[in-house]
This record gives structure tokens, sequence and C-alpha cells, in this order.
């Protein structure tokens, strides 16, 4: 089974470099789907299922903390897991986004081999009881 | 503040862009640049950070970045936005707890000199023979 993969970021060059990043590393990917804040994001998930998510904090509109609130308060959108990537690196913040569920965190600037890593573990402790995505 | 981006802003070409900048002595390299990078932090005082570069230094750091598409005039200006924030961002974790992190602006041509122009740029690099200066306001 293949991946659908949800990036929020309102760079799109830093979208498009982890999409490129994801292709290369390996998983197997279905879908990837991009939003450039928390309010597209929140609609993309209106239409579509995404097994796990990779968000910016600061962004226009709706910024990743709000957007994991809003996540958070729906049933079944607030099971998808989150990987926070950001240049936000204070303790305050990082804290409270683990508060909201977010399983792993990853400071930019990065490397691919860092995003790579973290996608390698994070894929292998969420999905390795079902043995894939849903 | 300077002492802070000068211990930033390497590591953050150096891993994003696989550029490594060479400090310069002021004055070495006559700064010059199509594109003014701006990020304000807001805390105790409001500081902003401006990153002038030229439009070739810009084009080689997209490059770098995503190596399979020629790039556009606003993929030069997303990717310097993403160069503002990334500085901001972390220089906001040294800076301590109260400060907040502006969104990151880019201006161009005559808007951009008319943010620069006439002030000494507080820290100037060579990037692979291109200058990169950056402005402190405070």
């Amino acid at each position: 089974m293949a991946f659908n993969i949800l990036i929020v970021d309102d760079s799109s060059s830093i979208r498009r470099l982890l999409r490129k990043i994801i292709e290369l590393s390996g998983l197997e990917v279905d879908r990837i789907h991009e939003a450039s804040d928390g309010l597209e994001a929140l609609k993309v998930l209106e239409r579509e299922w995404v097994d796990f998510i990779m968000c910016d904090i600061h962004m226009p509109q709706m910024d990743g903390i709000e957007f994991l609130r809003k996540l958070r308060e729906d049933e079944v959108l607030g099971r998808i897991p989150v990987i926070m990537i950001s240049t936000e690196g204070r303790e305050e913040i990082i804290q409270e986004a683990r508060k909201l569920g977010v399983k792993a965190y990853v400071k930019k600037p990065f490397t691919p081999e860092e995003i790579r890593d973290v996608i390698e573990k994070f894929v292998g402790e969420e999905f390795s009881r079902d043995a894939g995505p849903h | 503040m300077r002492d802070l981006i000068r211990q930033i802003f390497p590591e953050i070409m150096e891993k994003m862009f696989f550029m490594v900048p060479e400090e310069l002595e002021g004055g070495t390299l006559m700064p010059r640049g199509d594109f003014v990078a701006e990020i304000t932090l807001q805390g105790e005082r409001e500081i902003t950070v401006r990153i002038l570069v030229p439009e070739s230094l810009a084009s080689a750091m997209a490059k770098n970045l995503l190596p399979d598409e020629e790039p556009s005039g606003e993929r030069l200006k997303d990717i310097l936005k993403e160069l503002a924030n990334m500085l901001g961002g972390n220089l906001i974790v040294s800076l301590g707890s109260g400060w907040k992190l502006g969104l990151p602006r880019v201006y161009e041509g005559v808007e951009a000199f008319g943010l620069i122009g006439g002030i000494e740029p507080a820290l100037e690099y060579d990037i692979d023979g291109e200058p990169l200066a950056i402005y402190l306001e405070e």
C-alpha cells in the first residue's frame, strides 16, 4: 500500500523540495497534496484522506499551531499524525506542538538526509503495527 | 545581533543551498543586489533584518535547492523569503522568550534600494564570487 501525504508550507519552494525528498526517499507514495497554510490544508482534508501531514508553523492566515488545534477538534482528522518542519525552535512552541500531538519535529534549515531519516523513523513507528498506511 | 547572525547565517546557506559564505571586511566587495529580503523580530524592541541579494546569486541558490527546474522570478522571491524566515526564526530562538517573528517580505528594484540606500551593511559575504549584504535596523 502507498502513502497519501499532505505538505503544508507557505513557501512553494519548500513544498517542492519536500516533495522531491519524499519521492527520492524510497517511500511508496500514492499522492502528495499541498497547501500553503492551515486554512487551505483544512480544505484539502475535507475531500482527501491523508496518512500523515508535514507542516510548517509560520504561515499567513492560519499558522501551524492553529491548524493543529483545528485538526485535533475533529475526531477523525485528529488522528492523522503530523511532522512539524519549521524555523520555529522556541521550546514553548515545540512543547505546544507536542501537546497537540506532533510526532516529530525538524528544524529549518534542514538537509535532505535529516528529512529522510525523520520520515523513515516516523513511518516505522507510526505504521508498523498496521503494516502500512490506512 | 551581528554576532548571532554571523553564527546562524552560514549554516542556513550551507545546509539549504550548499553554499559556503565567506565573510568580508566591510567595503571589500561593493554591495549590489536586485532583491531585498526582509524580516522583523518583535520583542523588547523591534529589529528588522534585510538581506541584499543579486539576482544571479538568488538564481544560483534556487538551482542548488531545486536542480530540476529553471527558476522563475517568483521562485527567486519565494526562496529569498524563506531565507529571511529561516534567519529570523533562528535569531528569535537565540534572543530568548518574548520575541515574535513577523512574516518575511521581498522587495525589488527601486523599492528595495529605498530600504538600504545610504546604510552601512552589518555583515558582508562573498558567496561563490557574488556579494550578499545583511543590514540591521534597530
